[in-house]
């Protein structure tokens, strides 16, 4: 199976070194397990040996008069001199050999005495062959040594000593006594088989358990390197997303900046074209006129045609330049202001940028003011209309940066989408207000507007990863922003009633107090 | 430490053994005829088995099973009767033993009660589980124990005694060791009858 299974040699020594620990625990756990039920079975068995004295000879007797008969003496003292030691032993040295060997010797001894006490009933010889199998719960065939040296030594010095107390007759053969012995170590024969066979079984189970652990430990770790390596692929992909997200924000931004560029652009050409075009050339050449003619500058205003009609000339050019002076300024103003507009985008970006994870205390409606400023702040041009509906919410911790992020793409993709629609009124509405659930509530940002619309097989998959409706689009968008939602605990939902019908999209983030960290900063930025 | 439990043990059961395998005394002046002026006669086609016993003896309980083994192993060849020793001023539960069902649930065997021990001191039987085999003639062929110790089961000399002259009218062992409680009648009183 090894081979089969190609293990390299190093695990190879790993598994049977591990097999070999399992095996000796197994057989200590095993040794342990069996000491404990001796030590019940001896303290039952004493117990028994006092009962049986007292049920069958509980007085000896002469005449009508009585003692305690001596079998109970023996039961109580000599049972307990039997049980003590093997249960102390149990008690102090748990799984030791020695232990298992005096318990051994102590069950076949109990024997002896159940023996005695029963009156040498044949019957109770059977507990000399019980008892052989229960040490045999050792599988450990040494045990069964001590207690049959115990039987077959019993057996001999009374066949020597007391030949009529073993086999009823004095003339029995000296050897008669490996007769009863013989059945022991026929019994023995079986147990021994039996014990190896459960010590092989032992040894067995625990090279398996080894196998099995190694398995497993090889099966965790490439989990482990698997998880691992989805938590990082998982992770680049929310970064990617992220990053998707933030490009499409970045785009979003650029494109309010080119629009006032184009305003500023316009207002320049305007204001180009209007000093190209200036009458200030005809300043000059009045000018050159009166330099050519300012020595007789008097008879020059009255008698030269050109003269006379100078005066009203210039009334007419202050007019003109006046009126010049006018529209450039007014071109200018709209550059001053498109180029504020700019600074402002840009200013709100880098704001947004600057912000890390960490939450901050701040009013929802100030976050959806801040995203209208960033997305839609020159929107208004296209006849678009954003009504707000925010309630009065007690300022929540949040992760600005996160939340801008979902709240720019859903103003992005309202504001996409009321522009594609036929609908003469553009409308996006925006409302804050707080919900019950969770521990402590929710506070929910909802966008809605009455653009084209969601088709119902679509509304499953707004949010999954590439998908999008908008042939320009990327699918990053909404599924970043429901990420970012997750992230932070809370849910991004939608709903639409079809096909320009608009759409709705609201975002439950938890109302959830500071982190100590968070209220350091907090009380730092506040100071 | 584990030498001295084992020594220990070993003194124990020495004792016990000791204690099981020492005889009680045997019986004074067995009549070697059956004894005239019984309150039971002999039969006198075949032996007769009689067994003396203390009500309360517990090692007389394999005494009985022993008994039970000769029994049934004579094949109806020899009569028992097991006498009950009452003595006088024994408390009135003195024969509500387990000896006296035990001896009752023995087939064949004829269970009496001896007032005061007279039949037993006849016998001369002075220990509880004697036993005395008479001849179909009435000659004492058997006195003794049927047990190989003290309250002790198994195979025996008395038994296989017994079982000879049963079947083949002798035996080589006439007297065997008598393990048992006292009956509590005098050793006087037992050889003046």
């Amino acid at each position: 199976m090894t081979q089969l299974l190609n293990i390299a040699p190093d695990l190879q020594r790993k598994i049977d070194l591990r097999a070999n620990e399992l095996k000796i625990a197994y057989q200590r756990d095993l040794w342990k397990q069996t000491d404990r039920m001796f030590a019940v079975l001896l303290l039952i068995q004493w117990l028994a040996c006092i009962a049986v004295a007292i049920w069958l000879s509980p007085l000896a007797w002469e005449g009508l008069e009585s003692h305690i008969h001596p079998h109970i003496w023996a039961a109580v003292f000599l049972g307990g001199l039997i049980a003590a030691f093997p249960i102390t032993l149990v008690l102090v040295r748990p799984g030791e050999a020695m232990t298992r060997y005096v318990i051994g010797a102590a069950q076949m001894c109990h024997s002896a005495l159940l023996i005695h006490l029963s009156g040498g009933r044949i019957e109770t010889h059977f507990h000399v062959f019980g008892s052989l199998a229960f040490l045999s719960f050792y599988r450990d065939w040494r045990v069964l040594v001590p207690a049959t040296i115990v039987v077959a030594l019993d057996h001999a010095l009374r066949g020597i000593f007391w030949p009529e107390s073993v086999f009823g007759i004095v003339a029995a053969s000296p050897w008669r006594w490996t007769e009863h012995a013989g059945w022991v170590v026929f019994e023995d024969i079986i147990l021994v088989w039996a014990c190896v066979r459960g010590a092989k079984e032992l040894t067995m189970l625990a090279a398996r358990q080894a196998e099995l652990e190694a398995t497993n430990e090889r099966v965790e770790a490439e989990v482990a390197r698997q998880t691992a390596r989805l938590e990082s692929v998982s992770q680049e992909l929310i970064g990617t997303a992220r990053r998707a997200g933030m490009a499409e924000i970045a785009t979003g931004v650029l494109h309010n900046v080119g629009n006032v560029l184009n305003s500023v652009n316009v207002s320049a050409s305007v204001a180009l074209n209007k000093v190209k075009d200036s009458e200030v050339s005809s300043l000059v050449k009045v000018g050159e006129m009166l330099q050519t003619n300012q020595e007789n500058l008097t008879a020059f205003l009255t008698s030269d045609a050109r003269g006379k009609h100078l005066p009203g000339f210039l009334i007419e050019l202050s007019n003109c330049l006046t009126k010049e002076h006018k529209g450039l300024l007014d071109e200018l103003q709209s550059v001053a202001t498109g180029l504020d507009h700019i600074k402002e985008i840009v200013a709100a970006q880098q704001q947004h940028a600057k912000s890390g994870s960490v939450r901050e205390k701040m009013s929802p409606g100030d976050i959806f003011e801040r995203a209208i400023t960033m997305d839609l702040g020159v929107s208004t041009e296209q006849n678009l209309t954003i009504i707000r509906d925010f309630q009065e919410v007690t300022p929540v911790a949040l992760d600005k940066h996160k939340v801008l992020q979902i709240l720019i793409n859903l103003l992005t993709n309202a504001k996409k989408a009321v522009i594609a629609s036929s609908n003469p009124q553009k409308q996006i509405f925006l409302s804050t207000k707080k919900v019950e659930g969770g521990n402590e509530g929710f506070v929910r940002f909802e966008v809605r507007d009455n653009g084209v619309g969601i088709r119902p097989e679509d509304l499953t998959k707004i949010f999954a990863h590439g998908f999008t409706t908008r042939a320009e689009g990327h699918g990053f968008g909404l599924h970043s922003a429901a990420n970012a939602a997750r992230e932070l605990g809370g849910n991004l939902s939608v709903s639409s009633d079809g096909s320009d019908r608009g759409a709705t999209f609201t975002l439950d983030l938890p109302l959830a107090g500071l982190s100590s960290v968070e209220q350091i900063l907090e009380n730092k930025k506040a100071r | 430490m584990v030498l001295a439990w084992g020594l220990a043990v070993v003194f124990g059961m020495c004792s016990l053994v000791r204690y099981q395998m020492t005889p009680a005394a045997l019986a004074q002046g067995v009549p070697a005829q059956w004894p005239e002026g019984l309150s039971f006669s002999r039969n006198t086609t075949r032996s007769t088995l009689v067994m003396t016993l203390h009500p309360e003896c517990p090692c007389s309980r394999a005494s009985l099973s022993e008994l039970a083994q000769i029994l049934s192993r004579s094949e109806g060849r020899l009569d028992a009767r097991v006498l009950f020793v009452h003595l006088a001023n024994a408390p009135a539960n003195w024969l509500n033993s387990d000896l006296w069902r035990q001896a009752k649930a023995i087939p064949n065997a004829i269970v009496m009660l001896d007032e005061g021990g007279r039949d037993t001191a006849a016998f001369g039987a002075i220990t509880s589980g004697q036993v005395m085999v008479y001849d179909a003639s009435g000659a004492m062929r058997f006195s003794g124990g049927i047990t190989d110790g003290r309250g002790h089961e198994g195979d025996n000399a008395g038994l296989f005694a017994i079982l000879s002259l049963v079947r083949d009218g002798k035996s080589q062992v006439s007297t065997t060791p008598v393990y048992g409680c006292s009956l509590g009648i005098s050793k006087a009183k037992s050889i003046s009858r």
